[in-house]
């Protein structure tokens, strides 16, 4: 479950083209910081622009940080970010290995998720711990929670798109999802009668958890140190909490 | 102008009208039409509902061949990742798809262009697909052609004008990702095409759709379609399972089936190892998945099947090639290859008569059963690198196009490629939000067979037995389709861009001629004018393509992978 932002793994067509990353001199410069993200991903980020989702927002309130406006491209895949000369990519996971084919430098984390437990309201589910051999629980397909609560030997239920595994739940036919809780918050903020309660992740499972950083395409430090500047400085006065609050998803802190 | 004569019983009326709109006196395409395969056209996919991608034009022989030369070319343009079609023709006209499922009606004596067709798409959605945005070909009739679209619809041509009569929407591929990228197949007023799916996570439908309104008929879900199929995939995983069926089937008149291909299960390499019936992914056989189906054409049940490859972590599927019906001492067979290069026979019914292997380099599994299939010293993977390279190679043991059956020799031409791959099988985090992407579940490279080159052959083989009565080798794989001839010729388009044709009873090779970049789609022959011609696209890129210049390099380094043209030759 660690990708947060769709980046594509697997060997497929050749996207990748040279990459070429500026300075932050370079960036200040041309007066424009580059977003690599999503075009059809809400919340996280949607080319539609209503609303434009919180990569979007939060990439607006970093370009201001740096003094710089914000470039879009909107990608798909980890290649295409090569290719299209962007400066960050937003919500990645800040863990080197994970990062190991993207190859991005990543910044302090300025937030912690994972994968997190949803249940209907009425359950009595309470935490990873007390699911057993009569709960269902929906996974993505192929995803280290599926493993995880398999080898519990917990009854699984495969899901492609935590989406489809929160309507499941909803529909009584899985008795919990194992999503992240960004599309938990999302799920319940955009289906305020069928919402499902969110259970606190469970730190004692590593993979299951993990901080989110800013992720660097080949930066020099000085752009590094004024990015991790930028991030101390929109924390403290709340602006990226009310970000993401926007939509319905409450952070938590780093680890 | 055969074809004046052979319609001469037609209403005057009909013959008036059609006369009007075509080079010729053109009657409806419909079943027993194609059933019938006359002589001068090539009506669907696989030339016939008999799939033998056979011409019984003599016109151009193994005495004359020497003298064919091109008669005329159509550059399509926008031939990103190159042409993979099956051109198609009905009384002198030509019809042929490019990239992004562009359709062109061409005068077939000339190349005059009688219409085009340039749907507009979703280019965003085809941007970002990978299996994209080439397409294999149209279906006609009853007055139309049809046309999958990689963004998800069905769309019905007039035959005379390339006008819109209907666009039907049939899969959500914003969700989904994919869409259609094989030719469809028309048979009894009906329209059927598979959907792409095998490393997608969705349930792979075939659809039925009316031919005259564009109305959906029926939809069979190659993944779990039935009760029975749902219990073979383990932690309800036949919610992601794939499946598909990418190429076009046939139809079979006598028991009024349509018979289909399925493509392989999602994720593509599972990690469970020797437990897959109960671990993994997606524990179990994984019913319909890499299997052959028979489907009633006017409700879309499953009649029959044979699974060729349960359980398949290779990705071996059936969706690739051609559904040869022929009769043998009273016996009417079914032969179909599997990705995988081993080839199944069968009876109508799907029955399993036999099974032999094409390819010399083959290790996934130590055999197949001939008399029940049962894959017999299978490997399964667990996550890491595997030790002893993989063969075939992902892009198979065959290719997507087809062969050929030439009933005058009793000899099935058909293309083998002799090429492995390193193989390293991760557990993956799929990409499914918001849209699903590829996911492969390996790291892996191609490389050469253990003690050998990377190469390709055309054998020249009984269907049913297997047994071989010639070979030609070329040095690297070719991709595209085989056609055979009455006039005993065996046409290949090479990786390399050369055409060449083979005496079909030896194998000696007769003439040959660059097209300047490489084959890999289909080949044709057919009539108008009085005049045989052979039809071929040429234009390189894909899936299987794309690794030839970092394997091979010499002229696929230069060859471009974003053109692509429609070459036609004649006797001079």
């Amino acid at each position: 479950m660690k990708t947060i932002l769709p980046l594509m793994v697997g060997a497929v067509i050749g996207l990748s083209g040279p990459a070429q990353a500026r300075s932050l001199d370079a960036i200040r410069s041309a007066g424009v910081l580059g977003l690599c993200a999503h075009p059809n991903s809400l919340p996280f980020a949607s080319k539609a622009g209503d609303p434009p989702g919180f990569q979007v927002e939060l990439g607006q309130a970093l370009a201001g940080q740096l003094g710089v406006s914000l470039r879009l491209d909107w990608i798909i895949t980890q290649y295409q970010m090569r290719s299209a000369d962007c400066d960050i990519v937003l919500d990645v996971i800040a863990d080197r290995e994970a990062q190991g084919e993207t190859r991005l430098r990543i910044s302090k984390p300025y937030y912690r998720t994972g994968v997190a437990l949803a249940v209907p309201s009425s359950s009595t589910l309470t935490s990873f711990k007390s699911l057993n051999d009569h709960t269902k629980v929906g996974v993505q397909v192929g995803s280290v929670a599926a493993m995880i609560i398999s080898q519990r030997n917990v009854p699984t239920s495969t899901f492609g798109f935590e989406s489809d595994s929160l309507d499941a739940l909803s529909n009584h036919e899985i008795d919990a999802a194992a999503v992240t809780p960004t599309a938990a918050s999302y799920f319940n903020l955009t289906n305020p009668s069928r919402a499902v309660r969110i259970l606190d992740r469970d730190e004692s499972e590593a993979d299951l958890n993990w901080n989110v950083a800013v992720g660097m395409v080949r930066p020099d430090d000085n752009l590094r140190e004024a990015i991790d500047a930028a991030l101390e400085r929109l924390r403290a006065d709340g602006t990226i909490d009310r970000t993401y609050k926007r939509y319905g998803v409450v952070l938590q802190t780093p680890k | 102008m055969k074809t004046q004569w052979r319609y001469s019983c037609l209403p005057v009326a009909v013959m008036a009208a059609a006369l009007a709109a075509s080079p010729a006196f053109a009657q409806a395409v419909d079943t027993a039409r194609i059933e019938a395969a006359g002589q001068n056209d090539w009506l669907t996919y696989h030339g016939s509902y008999k799939s033998y991608h056979y011409s019984p034009l003599a016109q151009i022989n193994a005495n004359n061949v020497a003298n064919l030369s091109i008669a005329w070319i159509h550059i399509p343009g926008r031939s990103t990742r190159g042409l993979q079609s099956m051109p198609l023709v009905a009384d002198g006209v030509l019809y042929y798809t490019g990239s992004y499922s562009r359709v062109f009606a061409l005068n077939g004596a000339t190349g005059e262009v009688i219409w085009s067709y340039f749907p507009e798409l979703d280019e965003a959605l085809i941007a970002r697909q990978t299996h994209s945005p080439y397409n294999r070909g149209a279906a006609i009739g009853e007055g139309k052609v049809f046309v999958g679209t990689m963004d998800g619809r069905l769309i019905g041509l007039d035959m005379k004008t390339g006008k819109v009569a209907w666009d039907t929407k049939l899969i959500d591929s914003q969700k989904l990702t994919v869409g259609f990228t094989g030719a469809p197949l028309y048979a009894k007023g009906t329209v059927i095409i598979g959907a792409q799916g095998g490393e997608w996570p969705g349930r792979g439908p075939i659809f039925a759709v009316d031919a005259a309104t564009g109305q959906k008929k029926w939809e069979f879900l190659t993944v779990a379609g039935t009760d029975e199929a749902m219990k073979t995939w383990g932690s309800d995983s036949w919610r992601t399972g794939g499946g598909g069926g990418w190429m076009p089937g046939t139809y079979d008149p006598e028991t009024n089936t349509v018979l289909w291909g399925t493509a392989n299960p999602a994720p593509l390499y599972d990690w469970s190892g020797s437990d897959y019936k109960t671990q993994g992914a997606r524990p179990g056989d994984n019913l319909y998945t890499s299997s052959v189906l028979g489907l009633d054409i006017d409700t879309g049940k499953l009649k029959f099947f044979h699974q060729e490859l349960p359980h398949d972590a290779w990705d071996f599927d059936s969706a690739v090639g051609e559904f040869v019906m022929l009769d043998r001492d009273g016996q009417k067979f079914v032969v179909h290859p599997n990705k995988s290069g081993y080839i199944f026979v069968y009876d109508r019914s799907l029955g399993l008569k036999n099974v032999w292997r094409i390819t010399e380099n083959s290790n996934f599994v130590k055999n197949i059963d001939p008399k029940t299939g049962e894959l017999i010293g299978r490997r399964d993977f667990k996550a890491g690198k595997v030790d002893e390279a993989l063969c075939p190679h992902i892009s198979g043991g065959v290719s997507f196009n087809s062969g050929s059956y030439n009933p005058r020799t009793g000899l099935y031409y058909k293309l083998g490629q002799e090429w492995c791959m390193t193989l390293d099988v991760m557990k993956t985090t799929p990409v499914t939000a918001p849209q699903v992407q590829l996911n492969i579940g390996a790291d892996f490279k191609i490389a050469p067979p253990p003690g050998g080159e990377i190469y390709g052959h055309l054998d020249a083989r009984d269907p049913v037995t297997g047994a071989k009565k010639w070979e030609v080798r070329f040095p690297e794989p070719p991709l595209a389709s085989v056609l055979s001839t009455a006039g005993n010729l065996v046409f290949v388009p090479d990786s390399r861009g050369t055409i060449h044709a083979y005496d079909a009873e030896t194998g000696t090779e007769l003439w040959n001629h660059s097209d300047g970049t490489g084959h890999q789609g289909g080949i044709i022959s057919y009539s108008a004018g009085g005049k045989q011609y052979i039809a071929v696209t040429a234009g390189f890129g894909g899936m299987a393509s794309d690794d030839y210049a970092p394997t091979f390099g010499g002229v696929y380094k230069s060859m471009p992978r974003d053109d692509g043209a429609l070459i036609v030759y004649s006797l001079k």
